[in-house]
């Protein structure tokens, strides 16, 4: 058994078989040392142009394309012919759909989330409870970091199912402070107090103006609406003032926040 | 009047009031720290230069540097974002008309060493921020102020932190305009002193609406005589064409 075996290698290294396998190797390792040079350098010389996005693309859609291209050279060299390989892939993919559903699926969700754009990476979104900055958009998950540094990974048939809001995506936002006061309050007074605090703070937009107005008539007091743009840069660190001078100018004007008050009358 | 310029530097410091602004610069070994509060009203016209002390609150900050000398240069700068002006009262331009309006704008102060290193820039009113645009999706973000688009300039109150911008406006359509707000792109505007009216003045500018309701916005040059003080913060072009709707609304 070892004789037959040693009798093998021996003719094998005898009719040069080691060759191939060398330079099969060192196809591969070249070609994958082409690609990431070709992909790093790629991304370079055009990330002043592209945004982190597109440059992530760019260097997967060179990196992968150069490294199967050399793989296949390999393979060749090794005497193995590609044309059987490619005949299998149609009954190999079949049984590797089958066996791998779940990331055939984010696969495939991937490619939509890339084509669709909603968001790219740098982006601030809220998929469900996550909340964060989009790191990157990939095959099977996208990857966010939250804004408690945690990071979270998304699998992509999560995110083409779910609701996403992309933060980031226009200039403005809104912010709306729910005001509830009781209901003896003059609600012009109420108005003209509450466009004082908006006047007041400079990065709160004159324009589009601040909304105000009544949502309901609860059964403890009023709840009014007091709804602000300003660019979303802002947004937190504006909203916090805002709500802050609301409290100090109502305070101010004798305007209390009401409470629930219950009426107890005892029978005659 | 004349806040700007080279100023000595003594030992208590630079005291300058600019409208509602005071700003205080003293050196330490290696440093200039600049102080500044925003107290006063918001039409006060005060100008008060000299030694003094230092505000008690308000910000700072300590810019660092090489070497400390004597003299620190300040000097007046337009907005970095484009100023849109709302006319107090609604202001129609009817048929065939061509007015000069005036429209003023806010000024900022920046800190230089008499090098031309800046040390620090800040606004002397900071000025509301807006929208302007036909969406909240599209638009630009601008700075808010009223104006009382006053044809005659005497009429304009003279202050310390505000320039004027002469706008002349030219109705060449069919139908009368409503101009309910003037955006002036006050980044690529040249800022200079008319000696003559004792104002800082910018570079004038020509709004025309065109028989094919496309408007055009012209740099015009600033007045005869006047000192430039400051250059455009952006690159200026001769003319921007616009839709209607991206110069007045």
């Amino acid at each position: 058994m070892i004789d037959e075996l040693w009798n093998a290698a021996q003719s094998w290294i005898a009719s040069g078989g080691w060759k191939s396998f060398l330079r099969a190797g060192a196809l591969l390792v070249f070609g994958a040392l082409v690609a990431k040079l070709v992909s790093a350098t790629l991304a370079r010389t055009l990330s002043a142009r592209l945004d982190a996005q597109r440059a992530m693309l760019l260097r997967r859609g060179t990196f992968y394309p150069i490294l199967l291209l050399s793989l296949f050279a390999a393979l060749r060299e090794l005497g193995l012919d590609l044309s059987v390989f490619l005949g299998a892939a149609g009954i190999v993919t079949v049984a590797i759909g089958f066996a791998s559903q779940t990331s055939a699926s984010n696969l495939i969700s991937g490619l939509f989330l890339i084509g669709e754009g909603a968001f790219s990476v740098g982006d601030t979104i809220q998929v469900g409870e996550v909340f964060g900055e989009v790191l990157s958009i990939d095959l099977m998950s996208v990857k966010v970091r939250t804004f408690d540094n945690l990071y979270v990974r998304i699998p992509n048939e999560t995110m083409v199912k779910a609701n996403v809001t992309n933060l980031s995506r226009f200039a403005l936002r809104r912010a709306d402070l729910v005001i509830r006061v009781g209901y003896g309050t003059n609600l012009d007074r109420l108005r003209a107090l509450l466009e004082e605090v908006a006047d007041a703070e400079p990065r709160a937009l004159t324009e589009p103006k601040p909304l105000i107005f009544v949502q309901e008539f609860e059964p403890t007091g009023v709840r009014v609406q007091f709804s602000v743009w300003m660019r979303r840069e802002v947004f937190i660190e504006v909203r916090a003032r805002l709500q802050a001078a609301v409290r100090t100018k109502l305070d101010e004007a004798g305007i209390a926040a009401p409470f629930a008050r219950w009426a107890a009358e005892s029978p005659a | 009047m004349r806040w700007w310029g080279r100023h000595e530097v003594s030992g208590a410091g630079l005291r300058a009031r600019v409208g509602a602004t005071t700003l205080h610069c003293e050196h330490g070994p290696n440093e200039w720290v600049i102080r500044w509060v925003r107290d006063g009203e918001p039409g006060d016209t005060t100008v008060e230069l000299g030694p003094g002390e230092p505000p008690e609150d308000g910000e700072v900050v300590r810019a660092v540097v090489n070497e400390v000398g004597d003299t620190l240069e300040l000097g007046p700068r337009l907005a970095d974002r484009s100023v849109v002006a709302r006319p107090v009262t609604p202001l129609r331009l009817p048929v065939g008309q061509r007015v000069a309006l005036h429209v003023g704008s806010p000024l900022w102060i920046v800190i230089r060493l008499p090098d031309g290193v800046e040390l620090a820039e800040l606004p002397l009113v900071v000025p509301p921020e807006t929208w302007f645009g036909p969406s909240t999706v599209e638009g630009e973000l601008c700075y808010a102020s009223r104006t009382h688009a006053a044809a005659d300039l005497s009429e304009m109150p003279v202050r310390p932190n505000r320039a004027v911008t002469r706008v002349t406006l030219i109705n060449r359509g069919k139908t009368a305009v409503d101009v309910e707000r003037l955006r002036l792109p006050v980044p690529r505007l040249r800022l200079g002193l008319d000696e003559a009216s004792g104002r800082l003045v910018t570079e004038a500018l020509e709004m025309e609406r065109g028989e094919d309701e496309e408007a055009t916005v012209r740099v015009r040059e600033l007045p005869a005589g006047a000192e430039v003080l400051a250059a455009p913060r952006e690159v200026a072009r001769d003319s921007w064409r616009h839709k209607l709707g991206a110069l007045w609304a």
